[in-house]
């Protein structure tokens, strides 16, 4: 090989390593430009697919989803796993709809029966993944099996009421005919996950303890409950989403946001957020779940068969994810 | 202190298994609160044949037909007792999986069942397990979704699926126009209720001469129904209304939620939101004409009350089977509940009732349903 082709050669090289390299550390700048191109990608095939109604759906939806994906970011970040987010969601939409029955005045009881549901399955997820030490995933779909047997032996399978006339325009209705009203709860549970995960002492206590439980525990912080935190967290915010969910669909029937549990996660390992845990944004998640979101949208545009589009889907997640999700945990 | 926890904790997770698989054990799906029937009263003592009946469905959670087909299925064992026949219910669920659903039928052949009513996974497949019940002297019949070997001699109690999208294409026709643009989401690719259904609306759509400018399939499922909808709103493309295979009233709360007006037409769908729904969209004048159609999840009922007469001794009439389904002996149940918004503004009655206290009387997510009892079931297809 002569001198000038080695170089040529190894030019290359040093290229692909920077870019691998920008991947690696900028996973959230790099779902912004994964969904950028998605965008593209479905005005190019469709140029009517750019207008204001479509905008206004893509940002209802990214809101939704990533209302879940905050809590899945916590648990991540944290070293867990939660697969019992979807169905907390739907009982918290089922409860919605069941108890306002199209009528307004009963948010706050909704709420507050919503968030005690969450903090009660993420507690129970917490300790028996921490405490007892069982594996996250066995665990957390098993409490969801529970939870999901409950929705059928309170309603015996049969949906029933719908969401308040009200609670469903705090979500719909569109300001300025373009930005969905949802957009005002993001207005307060984006800086709220912020908060928790990058200014508070729990969130710099979460990073280290997903990082490297052992030396978390040297620190004298209680890695135990800090975990089991961020399962309560999730929780929470996975019972907001089934009330946000319940206002948008309207109604509610069992195992209605168990999808949920699935695109919620992928949004966050999208957004950069590994199963090693300690790394992770949650401006990632939200990223993330603004590519699901598109992604869906640009293979509706093209108006595939059924089994074309839900192969297609499959695929492009598969790539996506190799560029993700291969942080290896630092050895305790 | 953590070992008893861990048992504690085996001990839930045994129990939400347990209540994950229970109907896949034989266990009675739970009768509808105040529906005044169900397996107790099936099974209470009466004087005539005791039979023991196995319900095998593909799939019940998550699905509000499904569920409805399981309760009127409970509702028709307790009505037997009218009849002379002592029938207790069994439900068994495959959760989809084939292999499952083949396992628990071989179960209820072992355990000494008398009536097989199957909702199967997939149209094939079944033959030796079909064969081996007949030979055990049990009777069985298929329900809902076809079964489309020719090689089994069964009977197949189904929906007329052809004209729920005929008449909903055909109505959208009229109501459109020629030339129309419509959007068209059907239900799932590879069902057999979902092919007669599409075959239906092809032809309709291909008579009225509609175009269809963009596709997608719910699956049946309701936030899936609205996703699609949502989607196509996204794409930008210009229709005049909405052919939809059910999950009707969440293709038109992507509407609401998109802040669009309302499509030209939309339809069907058979359950309590939407009939709601299309009187309050309409209440002030014609909106958005629709058309509402039973699918009735009844139709396992019904095929129960069909083993019942075979049971009796009775020969099916002449001529019963649908034409070009003679083959896979498939017995069509016609749609009985059919309006539009042109009936409702006519006043015309609905199963004795104005429109408006029909719809009002259905809780949101319940189907319109009905099934044809014993004595029904004689008249129209017994000798």
């Amino acid at each position: 090989m002569s001198n000038k082709s080695t170089m040529e050669f190894q030019s290359n090289k040093d290229f692909f390593s920077r870019v691998n390299l920008f991947v690696q550390t900028h996973t959230a700048l790099m779902a912004v430009i994964i969904a950028a191109i998605l965008f593209a990608a479905t005005i190019i095939i469709n140029p009517r697919s750019l207008n204001l109604v479509a905008i206004g759906n893509i940002v209802l939806l990214t809101v939704i989803l990533s209302i879940p994906a905050a809590g899945q970011t916590l648990v991540l970040i944290g070293g867990g796993m939660d697969f019992g987010v979807g169905a907390v969601m739907s009982a918290t939409a089922i409860l919605t709809t069941y108890t306002m029955r199209g009528e307004n005045g009963h948010f706050l009881p909704v709420l507050l029966i919503s968030i005690a549901i969450g903090v009660v399955v993420g507690f129970v997820n917490g300790f028996c993944s921490v405490k007892i030490g069982l594996p996250a995933m066995i665990v957390t779909m098993a409490i969801a099996n529970i939870v999901t047997r409950l929705q059928y032996i309170l309603t015996q399978g049969v949906l029933s009421g719908t969401a308040s006339p009200l609670l469903a325009s705090t979500v719909k209705f569109k300001i300025g005919g373009v930005i969905p009203h949802v957009a005002v709860y993001a207005l307060i549970i984006w800086p709220l996950v912020f908060y928790i995960l990058n200014k508070s002492r729990f969130g710099k206590q979460l990073y280290l303890v997903g990082n490297n439980p052992t030396a978390a525990k040297l620190t004298g912080i209680k890695v135990d409950k800090v975990r089991i935190i961020s399962y309560i967290f999730s929780g929470v915010l996975a019972a907001f989403a089934g009330i946000i969910g319940a206002a948008y669909m309207s109604t509610a029937r069992c195992q209605i946001f168990d999808g949920y549990a699935y695109d919620s996660l992928i949004a966050t390992i999208i957004g950069g957020t590994t199963f090693a845990g300690g790394s992770g944004s949650y401006a990632g998640s939200i990223a993330g779940s603004l590519v699901m979101v598109l992604l869906s949208n640009l293979l509706t545009s093209l108006n595939l068969a059924s089994p074309i589009r839900n192969v297609l889907n499959a695929v492009i997640l598969v790539l996506l994810l190799m560029l993700y999700n291969r942080g290896k945990a630092v050895r305790q | 202190m953590k070992k008893l926890l861990v048992v504690m904790l085996a001990a839930c997770m045994v129990f939400a298994l347990a209540a994950c698989g229970g109907a896949a054990e034989g266990g009675d799906t739970p009768a509808p609160a105040g529906s005044g029937s169900g397996s107790g009263s099936a099974s209470a003592p009466a004087a005539g044949q005791t039979l023991k009946m196995a319900s095998h469905n593909a799939v019940v959670e998550g699905n509000p037909y499904r569920v409805r087909y399981e309760l009127d299925m409970q509702e028709a064992a307790a009505d037997a007792v009218n009849y002379g026949y002592n029938v207790s219910y069994n439900s068994f669920v495959a959760n989809s999986d084939a292999s499952t659903e083949q396992q628990q039928l071989q179960n209820s052949i072992n355990e000494g069942f008398d009536i097989i009513v199957n909702n199967p996974v997939a149209t094939t497949g079944l033959d030796p397990i079909i064969e081996s019940a007949q030979n055990a002297g049990i009777v069985y019949i298929n329900a809902d979704c076809a079964y489309m070997s020719t090689d089994v001699d069964i009977l197949n109690v189904v929906t007329d699926q052809e004209y729920l999208g005929y008449k909903t294409g055909q109505y959208a026709g009229e109501v459109l126009g020629n030339g129309a643009k419509v959007v068209m989401i059907a239900a799932w690719e590879g069902n057999q209720a979902n092919t007669d259904r599409q075959r239906g609306f092809e032809k309709a759509i291909a008579e009225a001469g509609m175009e269809v400018v963009a596709t997608g399939n719910h699956d049946w499922d309701t936030t899936k129904s609205q996703q699609i909808m949502a989607e196509i709103l996204n794409s930008g493309v210009q229709f005049d209304g909405v052919l939809v295979s059910q999950c009707a009233e969440n293709a038109l709360e992507a509407f609401d939620a998109a802040g669009v007006a309302y499509p030209g037409f939309i339809g069907f769908g058979d359950t309590g939101a939407f009939m709601q729904k299309m009187l309050e969209v309409n209440k002030d004048g014609l909106v958005t004409p629709y058309i509402v159609l039973s699918n009735p999840p009844g139709v396992g009922a019904t095929a129960l009350n069909f083993a019942l007469n075979e049971i009796a001794g009775k020969k099916l009439k002449d001529g019963v089977f649908a034409p070009g389904y003679e083959d896979t002996h498939q017995i069509w149940i016609k749609s009985k509940v059919c309006y539009t918004d042109k009936d409702v503004a006519a006043g015309t009655q609905v199963e004795g009732m104005s429109i408006e206290d029909y719809a009002n009387s259905f809780e949101a997510g319940d189907s319109i349903t009905f099934w044809l009892n014993f004595q029904e079931v004689q008249d129209t297809y017994f000798n």
